[in-house]
């Protein structure tokens, strides 16, 4: 038997090892390890909490049960983003939902909906000005993420806010590696763009 | 500065303002207990040595080998019986004869043997006691109560642990 008592420690790939092995411990510190990026990901992308943590549980519930069908010769995140990207983009697509407000969704008819559909940004524990100008921030940069497309989106954000490298995001969205070059590359202009107020 | 491949520089080398920006963006987690919620939902694969197993079983059932180990199991487990038996109707005579010493002299003599033995070792560990502590019986006794004592304390805990461990399973079933 393989089992390790320090789970936090070891590579995706051994993690995955323990877990095709039926160790829970192992199931667990993979969800530890991207319940995070993965719903960070998801909520930009579909701007909905309650739809980001459906989408996010689907993601995982596919991943973990096709755990023993995971080929080491990949990455276990681009695998993992692959499926989350896929399930928010189909989400998208059937949604028509390319471009939403950061106010909540367009179909959000009543106070609470339209709260519970609103990225909730600020941490609080700034003080009320400072907690102020960075929400206001925060805003402006979701808001102008949310502007772009759903590809230059996906790109952006696992470069940029989760620091993936370029041949990871490429394998995890199905894409060639110069197309994903491009795609940032057109969302960075497109955001300096609408965010060019923000730097004066 | 040094001229790397794009793919080589860090985020924040690319484009540090875009960086700065989007740096500051935090990270979302979704609401509590959303671990049990998936696992509740995983189907965990059986340890490894288990899958061998099934997997060479289910190998064994498509192939329709496993009729063929059945039988051979099923064949072997018969030829020490025909041969029993065979032995036993050639000798029917002597094996009568051993039946009826054993029955009126074998088993007579080997009782008296062992309950010569049993009652020896018995006063030797009495005489023993007897020699050693003034009241042995008193002492026995105090030994035999300890040892119920010790026994009712080992049921107590063991019925214990059984209702924990059956509270917590109704819990996690109910999960």
């Amino acid at each position: 038997m393989h089992y390790s008592p320090d789970l936090s420690a070891a590579t995706d790939q051994q993690v995955v090892e323990w877990a095709t092995d039926g160790a829970e411990a192992a199931y667990r510190e993979l969800l530890r390890r991207y319940q995070r990026p993965v719903f960070s990901l998801i909520y930009r992308m579909v701007r909905d909490r309650e739809l980001a943590e459906d989408l996010t549980q689907e993601t995982f519930v596919k991943v973990l049960n096709a755990i023993d069908r995971y080929r080491p010769e990949y990455k276990f995140s681009s695998w993992i983003f692959k499926i989350a990207n896929n399930a928010a983009i189909d989400h998208l697509r059937r949604k028509e939902l390319d471009t939403l407000s950061l106010e909540g969704r367009p179909d959000a008819t009543t106070p609470d909906r339209v709260e519970a559909t609103a990225l909730q940004l600020g941490d609080g524990s700034e003080s009320p000005l400072e907690e102020l100008e960075a929400r206001e921030i925060g805003t402006q940069i979701e808001r102008a993420i949310g502007r772009l497309r759903p590809e230059y989106r996906s790109c952006i954000i696992m470069r940029h806010v989760e620091g993936r490298p370029y041949d990871e995001i490429a394998e995890a969205l199905d894409l060639p590696l110069g197309t994903v070059k491009t795609y940032i590359h057109r969302a960075r202009a497109e955001l300096k763009e609408t965010l060019a107020p923000l730097k004066e | 500065m040094e001229d790397r491949p794009m793919s080589e520089l860090t985020p924040a080398q690319e484009d540090p303002a875009i960086h700065r920006m989007l740096s500051t963006l935090p990270a979302w987690m979704p609401g509590p207990g959303f671990d049990n919620r998936v696992l509740a939902r995983v189907w965990r694969p059986h340890p490894l040595w288990l899958r061998r197993v099934e997997g060479y079983w289910g190998e064994l059932v498509e192939t329709g080998q496993v009729w063929l180990i059945v039988g051979a199991f099923a064949l072997g487990s018969l030829i020490p019986i025909i041969a029993l038996t065979a032995l036993v109707a050639a000798h029917t005579a002597e094996i009568g004869a051993f039946l009826g010493w054993l029955v009126t002299v074998g088993i007579p003599v080997a009782w008296a043997a062992v309950s010569a033995f049993i009652s020896d070792i018995v006063s030797t560990v009495n005489t023993m006691a007897s020699a050693l502590l003034p009241n042995a019986r008193a002492v026995m006794l105090a030994v035999v109560a300890y040892l119920v004592l010790l026994a009712s304390c080992a049921w107590g805990l063991y019925r214990t642990m059984s209702a924990a461990s059956a509270t917590r399973s109704s819990l996690h079933d109910r999960h």
